[in-house]
């Protein structure tokens, strides 16, 4: 791009050109005119020296004294510093102030003579033969009784005009170059002036272009400039303030876009995404700058979640999916994709809408779980006795060993629903005072309540021959309800010694630890897998449902011992490797103790 | 004309990471499988196993169409390349998955046998492989390539670990030397598959740095500085294995 001139330089270029053309041109003219009128003066002054000459020899040009007219010529001439000649009529120098005249030649050809002859006062300027350079003549007709004797001829080297001339050529010119010298300055000064503001105009808009709003030009000091610079300054002020609004508009989205518990995707119609808010950046583990537009396909590989956008993008309407995140464990995302119309029903892109409704589907699982174990468990020891007493009616009445065999069995099914509905409805009553803290309690020492659980279990115990250990450091005073706890206890250690090999070990350990009250009950017996360890305290979970049953349980005992166990603040953990054994941990973050008195204290 | 081109090029790495994103899947549900010993996930598996193969084939396809119609340089090129030999990687994890769902079924047909070996710090790293070196290529990321091939010296450790105590089984249980030598095969197979994620990985930090790293030639011999300093990234620290 050609570099373009600068204000200051066009405008004093102009005003140098003014003043050289204006001074050229009026000193110039001065100048002639003044030359002009110095040779016309000139011209004048040898006219009327002429004449005073003309009067002294007036007398003598008839006789012809030539040696008097010439002495004459001679003094005068030095005196005035003139050359003078005096000329016959027929051209014969009767003297000069100069030259001897019998050594001049004859005049009578100089046009100067030859005119004066005719009776003009003439005056030329011509070279001389004589005098060997420029002169100016002055010729005057000598008259006498009208009738022309002679020529009074004067001159003057024209080389002593021109010097005098020359002069005053320089004189002027001197003067015109300082005259110029001011000129420009003052002229560069004024440029200077004219151009700044403008240069201040444009610094201005530069650091408004660069986003510096809140500068305010100068006020300028000519009245277009002060106008300008207030437009611009307005301009400014406007801008700034859309930006503050914009800015503030956009702040608002982001802040509820943040806020939203709902993760949000906004996607470009190539899957690229323009927008994911912090939620949505929780929920399925990545980062995301904004500004960059990273594919979807990077951010999160799911083959669901890329099904799903694909069927938005194609069938343009909305859809909804539980999709699962493999990320940590298995997360359950119900992901809710739409398509985003801009203005004038153009696609613009898809919004996808994620909400983890992992607990929720969990929760809806155990439920519908339950209800399904319910009835069943329900169900069937009353089809069996169902079975049995229509027998019983319809079969021989006289059969008193079948009978009572019949009966027998019917009452261990109506016992087994007894129990259920007992484990039930104690399971509903804990939950509901364990919600509400209700529960009744009182200080007893725990080792005394495990050793009531130990002797509830120690039947069956011995009957596997297996030894249970109560290992009870500290044996604190803790506030609970005695009985609860009591059933708790004695639920795990039933499990325990069920599900143990004969002549295994049952250890209790109790102990009071930094981070709270720790009881753990370790079997060795077959263990628990893996998968199966999140589901156990579900009521009617089995592991194993024909064992389950063999062995008498409900399905219930770890469902209330978790209760009950929640119910006094506490929590509780479950370590197990299949073949080898299991260990219980209940942890009681802030149990309600008391010191352990220094006598035991009999009371419970 | 460059526009069109970049798009493709764009869809291609849409179609390169869908196809990861199903043999990750894959991945996931054979390990899901072993660790539960289900059948009936296992056979799911072994069906759907042409839809991964089918994939394979789309991916290749395109690459060579925008091969022949654009004949890319550079790093397009590399990319290109790249692309094709990882498809090939993934297409061969999902036949190491069909391979391992196939000694799920076989292990489950023996119900109940005591013999188990948990095998999931191998999976995990497996999966943990997969899973970054996909993510390499995702986001181009040097780094994570490289972790991927120091973690698959712990693979091959483990795989040895497994050899050993399962060997220690047969002799303890030699009447269950079937079912024992299946259940080490899966280790093997796992092995493979960590392989192949350690190729994808390779093959990553080939289009990134332009430089083969194939058989051993890293760590130390790649100056990483140069073109990851054109990236604006902090300089990974290649772990030494």
């Amino acid at each position: 791009m050609k570099k373009k001139t600068r204000l200051t330089w066009i405008l004093f270029a102009a005003f140098l050109l003014i003043t050289v053309v204006s001074l050229a041109v009026s000193g110039g003219y001065a100048f002639w005119a003044m030359r002009d009128f110095f040779y016309k003066h000139s011209a004048l002054a040898l006219e009327a020296r002429g004449q005073l000459i003309k009067t002294q020899i007036i007398e003598h040009i008839v006789p012809g004294n030539r040696p008097l007219i010439d002495a004459i010529c001679k003094t005068a001439g030095t005196a005035s510093k003139s050359r003078i000649t005096v000329i016959s009529t027929d051209g014969t120098v009767l003297g000069d102030s100069y030259v001897n005249p019998d050594k001049m030649d004859n005049h009578a050809n100089r046009p100067e003579i030859q005119s004066a002859l005719e009776g003009k006062t003439a005056t030329r300027i011509r070279f001389s033969t004589t005098m060997q350079k420029k002169m100016m003549y002055v010729a005057l007709p000598v008259h006498m009784n009208n009738r022309i004797r002679g020529v009074v001829r004067t001159s003057l080297a024209v080389t002593t005009l021109e010097n005098q001339i020359l002069a005053i050529r320089n004189r002027i010119l001197f003067a015109g170059v300082l005259i110029f010298l001011a000129a420009a300055g003052i002229s560069l000064w004024v440029s200077r002036r004219i151009s700044m503001p403008i240069e201040a105009m444009k610094n201005g808009a530069d650091r408004f272009a660069a986003g510096d709003l809140d500068y305010r030009l100068p006020v300028a000091h000519t009245d277009e400039m002060a106008g300008l610079a207030d437009a611009m300054n307005r301009m400014a002020r406007q801008l700034r303030k859309r930006m503050i609004d914009v800015t503030r508009q956009h702040n608002e989205i982001e802040a509820i876009l943040a806020s939203m518990q709902e993760g949000l995707i906004a996607l470009d119609p190539e899957e690229r995404v323009i927008k994911m808010n912090q939620p949505a950046r929780e929920i399925l583990g990545v980062s995301w700058e904004p500004g960059k537009k990273p594919s979807i396909l990077e951010l999160v590989r799911n083959r669901d979640l890329e099904q799903l956008i694909q069927q938005v993008l194609s069938t343009e309407t909305p859809a909804e999916k539980d999709i699962a995140f493999h990320r940590n464990g298995e997360r359950v995302i119900h992901v809710h994709g739409s398509p985003i119309y801009g203005a004038g029903k153009k696609r613009v892109g898809t919004l996808l809408m994620l909400n983890d409704v992992t607990q929720l589907r969990r929760l809806e699982n155990i439920r519908q779980d339950f209800a399904a174990n319910v009835s069943h468990e329900l169900k069937t020891p009353l089809t069996a006795v169902k079975g049995f007493v229509e027998t019983l009616i319809h079969g021989p009445h006289d059969d008193t060993e079948g009978t009572k065999r019949f009966l027998g069995i019917i009452e261990k099914h109506v016992n087994r629903l007894d129990a259920i509905i007992e484990d039930l409805m104690t399971l509903s009553r804990i939950e509901e005072s364990g919600e509400t803290q209700r529960i009744g309690k009182q200080a007893h020492r725990i080792d005394e309540v495990l050793e009531k659980a130990v002797e509830l279990r120690r039947p069956e115990a011995e009957a596997k021959q297996i030894r249970i250990e109560l290992n009870c450091q500290d044996a604190p005073r803790m506030k609970m309800d005695a009985i609860l706890f009591e059933q708790a206890a004695a639920n795990i250690l039933d499990n325990a010694v069920k599900y143990s090999p004969e002549g295994s070990v049952i250890r209790i350990e109790s102990r009071l630890e930094a981070s709270g009250l720790v009881i753990a009950f370790k079997d060795e017996g077959i263990g628990i897998e893996k998968k199966h360890l999140p589901r156990l305290f579900e009521r009617f979970y089995r592991v194993d449902r024909a064992r389950s049953r063999k062995l008498g349980g409900t399905g219930l005992g770890l469902a209330i011992v978790k209760h009950i166990v929640q119910a006094h603040g506490g929590r509780i953990f479950v370590e197990s490797t299949p073949g080898k054994g299991s260990t219980f941990t209940l942890h009681f973050p802030h149990p309600e103790l008391e010191p352990a008195p220094t006598e035991p204290d009999k009371s419970t | 004309m460059a526009k069109h081109f970049h798009r493709e090029l764009g869809n291609i790495k849409k179609m390169i990471l869908s196809l990861g994103t199903l043999v990750e899947d894959r991945v996931r549900m054979v390990i899901e499988a072993v660790e539960n010993r289900d059948p009936d996930l296992a056979q799911q598996i072994i069906r759907l196993d042409y839809e991964i193969d089918e994939m394979e084939v789309e991916v290749e396809e395109e690459c060579l169409k925008v091969l022949a119609l654009h004949q890319p340089v550079a790093v397009d090129l590399r990319f290109l390349i790249s692309v094709i030999k990882i498809n090939n990687d993934l297409e061969r994890i999902g036949d190491q998955a069909v391979n391992i769902a196939q000694r799920v079924s076989i292990l489950a047909q023996r119900k109940s046998s005591g013999h188990f070996y948990d095998y999931s710090p191998m999976s995990e790293k497996v999966q943990a492989m997969l899973k970054m070196s996909l993510d390499a290529l995702a986001e181009l990321d040097e780094s994570l390539a490289f972790k991927v091939l120091a973690l698959d010296d712990e693979v091959d450790h483990l795989k040895s670990v497994a050899y050993d105590q399962i060997k220690h089984e047969i002799k303890k249980h030699p009447d269950a030397v079937g079912h024992l030598i299946n259940l080490f095969l899966i280790s093997r197979h796992l092995e493979r598959l960590a392989d192949h994620a350690t190729n994808i990985a390779e093959e990553v930090i080939y289009l990134i740095e332009g430089e083969i790293v194939r058989h051993g030639k890293y760590p130390g011999e790649i100056q990483l500085g140069k073109a990851t300093e054109k990236k604006n990234r902090s300089a990974p620290h290649p772990e030494n294995s």
